[in-house]
C-alpha cells in the first residue's frame, strides 16, 4: 500500500499485540482494523480491558513491558508522505509522538511532573520539536541586537552566538547547545525562553484557563482538577500535532468539568484541525461529540460506523446489547449476561460467542471477518456476510 | 530579574520551612561551627611556618600524655602530641574524608544505579549481583582489606571507603527509579517525544534522587567515624597527622588511666571523642533538615 484513501489520516492494520506474562500469553489485541479520517472525532468505546488502550498507545508504539507488537502496520500522513511506523526505528518515532500524535492520559494528575511547573511542562513539547524554529527566531532578534550594539567587547559575543546559534539550526540537538548555557553565551538561550513563554501562554489561554501567565508559574498541586487536565491538553497540542489520542480524558473529573472538558475538545478540533481518537465507554459522550464510532469487543473491532448509524441501526449484537445497557429512567437496569473472556485463552471463533444470544455454529469456529455492510459501516459478524 | 526573585522566594521558603524543626537548626549550627573552625584552623592553631600544617607539634619524646598546660591548652597524648592543634586540624581532615568521600559515592550510585534501574534486564541484573557481592562481606573488613592492599595512608582510606560504600547509593537509586518509572507522566513526556537520556536526566532524576542526596548527607558523619576506625587500627593516617580517629589510636594505651586513678588521661579520648562525637551528630540533624528541605513533595505541605 502506497497511499491512503482520501481523507485518511492514520490507518492501522491488521494489527497483533501480545503480552508475554507469567500466566501465559495475553492475546491482547487481535487483527485489529482502524482509520481516522482527517478532522473527525472517532469514538472507541468498549469495556475495561478490551484493548481501547492497548490500540491507542500501539499507535505510538509505547506498548509497555511484557507487551509487543506482533504484526500489523500503522499508516501515518506526515509531512514527506505516507509512513508505515511499524518500519521505523525508535529515533523516528521520537519525532513522531507529540508532533504528529499526541495522547491525552486518564488521570491528569498523574500526567504532570510534579517538579515542574505547568508552563515548563507545556513548553517541552515546543522545546523538542520546534528546537529549529525557536533557534531561528532567537536567530533574527540577536543580529537585531547586533545592529545596535556598539561595545565592541558585546558585539563579538553576539557574533559568536549567531556563529554557534546558525550551526544548531542545521542541527538543533547537536552538542554545541551546551555552549550556550555558558553564563556570557546566553542570550540565544534567554530569548529563546520568552519566545516559548510567550507561545505556552498563549497556548494556555486558548485552553480556556484562567490568568494564563499566573498559572504558567504553578505547580500541578496547586491546579484543579479540571484545570490540569486543561494543560495536559495544552502539552498534547503545542506542536498542532494532526492526532489527537485522549484515553478517557474525562473519567475522573465530575459532570459540570466533563462537559467544559468535552466543549473544549470539540472546539479545539475545529480550531487545530486536528483528528481525535476518543477512548471511553460511556456512550453517552460518544453521542455528544464523536463522528464516528467503533466498538470493541477483546481485542476485536466489531463494528465500525457513524455515530448515528450506531444508536439508530446498531447491527453486531453486542453493539446492540451495549446500547441496551445505557441506563434511562423508567426503565430496568440492564446488562450482558457473562464476564469478558479470559484474553489468554480467547474463546475459540468469534471471541463474543459465548456472550452473544444471536450465536450460531459457525460463531465458535470461524472468527469473523470486518465487512462492509453498508457505506461506511462496517461490521464483523457471521449474521451480516 | 524575575528569575533572581523566584530564587530569592524559594530560599525564604527553605529557611522558614527550616525553622518550623528545631532539630535541623541545631544540626545546621554545628555543621556550619565546623565549618568556621575549618576555615579558621591557621588562626586558631597557627602551624610553624616551614612545616607541613596537619602534622601536629610535638613537645617532647615521653609516651606519657601530660595533662593540659600553659604549652598545650587541653594537654598532650602519646608522643607529647598537642590534643588542641590535632583537634583543630582534624576538622579539615575530617571534612575532607567526608566530602570527598561521600561526593564520589554518591555519584557513582547515582550513575550505575540509574543504569540498571532505567534500562533493567540483564545490566540490572549484573550490577545488583555484584552489590550483592559487596553486601556479602562486612563492610570495615572490605575497607580493611583494600586499604591493606593499596597501603596504609588517609588517601587510600578514603578510596577504600568510595569502593565500600557505593553500592548501597546504587540500590537506593535504583528502587528509586524503579518508583518512578512506571509513574504516569515519565509516559506522557515519552508521549510527547522526549529521548530516553531526557525522560531520564529531566524527568525520573529530579523526582528520585532525594532519597539519595539525604542519605549521603547523613552518611558524611558514618563516612568520618569509619575512617576514624580505620585510623584507631593504625591504617589511616600517618603518626602525628591531625586526624581524630590516630589521635584516640594514639590514647588507646592510656584508656584505663593509672592505677587508683582511672581518668588520669581522660582528656587523650574524651575531647576528639567530642569532636567525632558531635560532627557526626550534626550532620545526621542536618540530613534530615535537608529531607525536609529538598523533597519537592513533602516540600509544600
Amino acid at each position: 500500500m502506497t497511499n491512503l484513501e482520501e481523507g485518511k489520516v492514520l490507518e492501522i492494520n491488521n494489527l497483533v499485540v501480545r503480552f508475554y506474562t507469567y500466566a501465559g500469553v495475553v492475546k491482547a489485541i487481535d487483527n485489529v482494523f482502524l482509520y481516522l479520517k482527517d478532522g473527525e472525532i472517532l469514538g472507541v468505546v468498549g469495556e475495561t480491558g478490551c484493548g481501547k488502550t492497548v490500540t491507542a498507545l500501539s499507535s505510538l508504539r509505547l506498548i509497555p513491558n511484557p507487551g509487543r507488537i506482533e504484526g500489523g502496520d500503522i499508516f501515518l500522513k506526515t509531512d514527506d508522505g505516507l509512513v508505515n511506523l511499524m518500519e521505523k526505528n525508535e529515533k523516528y518515532m521520537e519525532k513522531v509522538r507529540g508532533r504528529y500524535i499526541s495522547i491525552v492520559f486518564q488521570e491528569p494528575g498523574a500526567a504532570l511532573n510534579p517538579i515542574y511547573k505547568i508552563g515548563e511542562q507545556v513548553g517541552e513539547a515546543l522545546l523538542i520539536h520546534r528546537k529549529a524554529h525557536y533557534y531561528s527566531e532567537a536567530l533574527r532578534r540577536v543580529e537585531e541586537k547586533l545592529k545596535v550594539e556598539r561595545n565592541p567587547f558585546k558585539r563579538f559575543i553576539l557574533k559568536l552566538e549567531v556563529k554557534i546559534c546558525e550551526k544548531l539550526i542545521e542541527d538543533p540537538n547537536s552538542s554545541f547547545s551546551i555552549l550556550l548555557s555558558l553564563p556570557l553565551l546566553n542570550e540565544v538561550n534567554k530569548l529563546m525562553e520568552t519566545l516559548i513563554k510567550d507561545d505556552v501562554i498563549y497556548l494556555l489561554k486558548i485552553m480556556g484557563l484562567p490568568d494564563p501567565e499566573r498559572t504558567y508559574n504553578r505547580y500541578p498541586h496547586e491546579l484543579s482538577g479540571g484545570m490540569k487536565q486543561r494543560a495536559v491538553i495544552a502539552m498534547a497540542l503545542a506542536c498542532n500535532p494532526k492526532i489527537l489520542i485522549a484515553d478517557e480524558p474525562t473519567t475522573n473529573l465530575d459532570v459540570t468539568i466533563e462537559a467544559q472538558i468535552l466543549h473544549l475538545i470539540r472546539e479545539l478540533r475545529d480550531k487545530f484541525n486536528s483528528s481525535i481518537l476518543y477512548i471511553t465507554h460511556d456512550l453517552g459522550i460518544v453521542a455528544e461529540i464523536c463522528d464516528r464510532v467503533a466498538v470493541m469487543y477483546a481485542g476485536n473491532i466489531c463494528e465500525m460506523a457513524g455515530v448515528k448509524d450506531i444508536f439508530r441501526e446498531p447491527i453486531h449484537p453486542y453493539t446492540k446489547a451495549l446500547i441496551e445497557c445505557i441506563p434511562r429512567p423508567g426503565k430496568q437496569f440492564k446488562s450482558i449476561p457473562g464476564t469478558i473472556p479470559n484474553l489468554i485463552n480467547p474463546p475459540s471463533g468469534c471471541r463474543f460467542h459465548p456472550r452473544c444470544p444471536e450465536a450460531m455454529e459457525i460463531c465458535s469456529k470461524e472468527a469473523p471477518k470486518l465487512r462492509e455492510v453498508k457505506e461506511g459501516h462496517l461490521v464483523a459478524c457471521h449474521l451480516y456476510r | 530579574m524575575s528569575s533572581i526573585k523566584l530564587f530569592m522566594d524559594e530560599l525564604v521558603f527553605t529557611f522558614k520551612k527550616m525553622r518550623g524543626s528545631p532539630l535541623s537548626i541545631v544540626g545546621s549550627v554545628i555543621v556550619v561551627f565546623y565549618v568556621c573552625l575549618a576555615i579558621a584552623a591557621p588562626i586558631l592553631a597557627p602551624p610553624q611556618p616551614g612545616r607541613d600544617p596537619y602534622i601536629m607539634p610535638s613537645y617532647g619524646i615521653s609516651p606519657i600524655p601530660k595533662p593540659p598546660s600553659n604549652e598545650a591548652i587541653w594537654g598532650t597524648t602519646e608522643g607529647q602530641y598537642d590534643l588542641y592543634y590535632g583537634c583543630i586540624w582534624g576538622v579539615r581532615t575530617a571534612f575532607r574524608t567526608g566530602l570527598i568521600t561521600t561526593a564520589a559515592v554518591v555519584m557513582l550510585g547515582i550513575i550505575v544505579g540509574s543504569i540498571a534501574g532505567y534500562f533493567g534486564g540483564k545490566v540490572d541484573e549484573i550490577i545488583m549481583r555484584i552489590t550483592d557481592i559487596f553486601y556479602a562481606i562486612p563492610t570495615l573488613v572490605l575497607a580493611m582489606a583494600i586499604v591493606v592492599l593499596f597501603g596504609v595512608g588517609l588517601d587510600n582510606v578514603i578510596k577504600a571507603l568510595i569502593i565500600v560504600g557505593w553500592p548501597t547509593y546504587a540500590r537506593l537509586m535504583r528502587a528509586e527509579i524503579l518508583r518512578v518509572k512506571n509513574e504516569d507522566y515519565v509516559e506522557a513526556a515519552r508521549a510527547i517525544g522526549c529521548s530516553n537520556f531526557r525522560i531520564l536526566v529531566k524527568h525520573i532524576l529530579p523526582n528520585a534522587i532525594y532519597p539519595v542526596l539525604v542519605m549521603g548527607s547523613m552518611n558524611i558523619g558514618n563516612i568520618v567515624l569509619a575512617a576514624s576506625a580505620l585510623s584507631f587500627l593504625g591504617l589511616g593516617s600517618p603518626a602525628g597527622y591531625a586526624d581524630w580517629g590516630s589521635l584516640i589510636s594514639l590514647s588507646r594505651n592510656w584508656i584505663l588511666g593509672l592505677p587508683g586513678n582511672p581518668l588520669a588521661f581522660w582528656h587523650t579520648y574524651t575531647i576528639p571523642g567530642l569532636f567525632i562525637f558531635t560532627f557526626v551528630l550534626g550532620w545526621n540533624l542536618l540530613g534530615d533538615a535537608f529531607r525536609d528541605m529538598l523533597d519537592p513533595l513533602i516540600r509544600r505541605r
